[in-house]
């Protein structure tokens, strides 16, 4: 068969852009630009993941302490429950600072909850970084086929005009030298020479692009792979953690105030006690006074006639006893309240079943 | 759900879609008519840190709306949901990255994380800077300094979502001489509250205006003018235990905001809440006696927001009680 013009004419057509050496080094360049991007982004984000995780178990650990100490107050146990505050940033010491036990369980769970509301954003964002990669490995995946659709097809061109080529040149050493047939065919030689240049040079870097882009995709998956774990860690700790937080956030006020109606009635009672001492020595004084007036006051009334410095005494003293009966009475009065809000309280109390140990009541 | 200590756990109710919407728009509508003044908890800031909660604008992020079956309130859990939302959204903003790429990358793979990080974009960039209502927060301001007397006026503002379900502010008026029991003064007269204080107002929320002043008075060198705790809460709800005599419509609510002052500037005693938990007599005539000393006066009111089909019921069951209140109708 001779191989006609036509033949050499034809158009052989590659999908993608036109290759070459250039152009396939620019194509690697930047998809190793591409992943490089990708694996500094895993490694910021895995150490945003471990700072997270790191925070997050620091956070659950700290609440995991504070019911474990609450558990042990409720049960009259010894307990650090006031020591554990001192990680908060804004408590300066435990020995020098008394706060309310329901607002340092309401700041650590709100700073808990900031932890995890960060974790499980970054939860996402590592899923979508999954999908992308993902993404990557499909375009890949459509330039390798590509590549190879392309290296087949220049195969194919390179086999035809090898066979054109072999033909030709055995054409070539039938005819007539120097006749416009040799010269014709000649020409033609030439032309598959060039075509087969081309075409196998196409072949070389189809092959080259396939191979490369694979090994690229390789990297790919395996990034694809440790974000599908970094991801799959996180999330389950942060399900782990939300429901935990979840578990405390409807209760962590009540526990809260338990707690601090506690430290009130045990507060209240030590004012209580107190009060009552004073209350009981003023009593005895006034009763002892009155007792001293009334065995007196004969000789006081008559003496008033007198009004001189020692009946004037008299009266100013016995003013102030006066005035310190009317505090007697306040001060009966704020205890009476005072008790009746104990009460209250100690309702609260067995309502919760929040019992005061005894070492420290007797403290 | 376990509970950690017996007791302690709040009932509550989760409503879901149209539910928590409708929940919502409510909300906001009562605090608009309620009218609230700076004795009350601010009442702008509770409305638009609960428009948080409309899935408008969380854009199905979050399933639901827990509510506290004690005062009809979103619970705190949510509140703080919100609060974290709020504090995060500036940060998450600039992490999540270009909103174009998302728009790109969410219409490729819808219902994604893509999708998903596109909602939480718009949702951040909506809440950003919304105001919030203060869940637990003390202000001290020096009214002023009689340096002559050692003598300190202060102002103190204590915003709190207390453990009972009810949004309180304390306003209290008093005088501190001497030593720092409620805060220091600097030169430039600002107050710096101390903990000490923080902590004790902090743990009688939940008792009334009266216990305050009593147990604030009884403190060495404190002289107390005025405590002033508005409440926002309880809100009854149609599925809801409401007071006694207090029907509520289906689909209908009862909003209810307390004012509880004892204070010596209060002309006379008198208590116009007629859902004031009742008080012993004991324990009134002892209260009689401190009160006549330290001559305060206790006023007690309360206001009511609900749909305007309601508002004749809510007078008439106020006028059972006793007392005339103040009802808006929406």
């Amino acid at each position: 068969m001779v191989y006609k013009s036509e033949f050499l004419e034809q158009t052989v057509t590659y999908s993608g852009d036109a290759i070459s050496v250039r152009s396939l080094e620019e194509l690697i360049g930047g998809e190793r630009l591409r992943q490089n991007e990708q694996v500094d982004e895993l490694t910021r984000m895995h150490q945003r993941n471990s700072d997270l995780q790191s925070a997050l178990v620091q956070e659950m650990d700290r609440l995991r302490q504070l019911s474990q100490e609450l558990q042990k107050s409720r049960q009259g146990q010894r307990n650090k429950l006031a020591d554990m505050f001192t990680w908060l940033p804004w408590v300066k010491s435990s020995a020098t600072t008394r706060r309310s036990i329901e607002d340092l369980l309401r700041r650590q769970f709100e700073m808990s909850s900031m932890r995890l509301r960060e974790a499980a954003d970054f939860a996402d964002r590592l899923d979508a970084s999954k999908i992308d990669l993902y993404d990557e490995i499909d375009r890949l995946n459509r330039k390798i086929i590509e590549s190879a659709h392309n290296e087949e097809t220049a195969a194919a061109r390179v086999l035809e005009l090898r066979d054109a080529k072999v033909e030709v040149e055995g054409e070539l050493l039938l005819a007539e030298p120097s006749t416009s047939h040799e010269r014709e065919l000649s020409a033609k030689l030439d032309r598959i020479r060039r075509l087969l240049a081309e075409h196998t040079t196409k072949l070389k870097l189809y092959s080259t692009a396939e191979d490369r882009l694979a090994a690229l995709k390789k990297n790919t998956r395996q990034l694809v792979e440790t974000i599908a774990h970094l991801q799959s860690d996180i999330t389950r700790y942060v399900t782990a953690a939300s429901e935990k937080l979840d578990l405390v956030a409807g209760q962590i006020q009540a526990i809260g105030a338990a707690a601090d109606a506690a430290n009130v009635v045990l507060e209240l009672k030590q004012s209580l006690d107190a009060m009552t001492e004073s209350l009981n020595l003023t009593t005895q004084f006034v009763v002892e006074t009155q007792a001293y007036f009334r065995d007196n006051v004969d000789t006081m009334i008559d003496d008033l006639d007198l009004y001189d410095e020692e009946t004037e005494l008299a009266l100013s003293r016995n003013l102030a006893f006066n005035e310190s009966f009317d505090e007697l009475d306040v001060e009966h009065a704020l205890t009476s309240a005072l008790a009746s809000q104990i009460d209250a309280l100690e309702e609260f109390d067995d309502e919760v079943e929040f019992h005061i140990p005894e070492e420290v009541k007797s403290t | 759900m376990t509970e950690i200590l017996p007791g302690t756990q709040i009932p509550s109710r989760n409503l879901v879609d149209t539910q928590a919407d409708l929940y919502i728009d409510n909300f906001r509508k009562i605090m608009r008519s309620a009218r609230l003044n700076s004795q009350y908890p601010d009442g702008r800031a509770l409305a638009e840190h609960a428009g948080v909660f409309s899935s408008q604008v969380h854009r199905g992020l979050y399933k639901g709306l827990e509510i506290d079956e004690r005062t009809g309130l979103p619970t705190y859990k949510e509140w703080t949901r919100a609060q974290t939302d709020i504090t995060l959204a500036a940060k998450q903003i600039v992490s999540l990255g270009s909103r174009s790429a998302m728009v790109t990358k969410a219409a490729q793979h819808p219902d994604s994380a893509h999708s998903r990080n596109l909602a939480r974009y718009d949702y951040y960039t909506e809440i950003n800077g919304t105001q919030m209502a203060p869940l637990g927060s003390m202000n001290v301001v020096v009214r002023r300094v009689d340096r002559d007397r050692r003598l300190a006026h202060f102002h103190v503002v204590l915003d709190k979502l207390d453990a009972s379900g009810v949004f309180v502010r304390y306003s209290i008026d008093l005088a501190q001489q001497g030593d720092a029991a409620v805060a220091s003064v600097d030169g430039r007269d600002l107050a710096s509250q101390s903990d000490n204080f923080h902590a004790l107002i902090y743990q009688f929320t939940s008792l009334d205006a009266e216990f305050m002043f009593v147990k604030l008075a009884s403190m060495a060198g404190l002289q107390v003018e005025r405590v002033i705790k508005g409440t926002v809460g309880p809100f009854f709800l149609d599925w809801m235990q409401a007071p006694a005599g207090l029907e509520i419509s289906p689909d209908g609510f009862v909003a209810t905001f307390g004012l509880d002052m004892a204070a010596v500037d209060v002309e006379a005693t008198r208590n116009n809440d007629p859902l004031a938990p009742a008080t012993d007599e004991k324990t009134r005539a002892t209260y009689a006696q401190v009160a006549s000393k330290l001559g305060y006066r206790v006023f007690k009111d309360r206001k009511f927001v609900c749909p305007h089909a309601m508002v004749a019921n809510v007078r008439a069951f106020a006028e059972t009680r006793g007392t005339r209140n103040v009802v808006y109708g929406v």
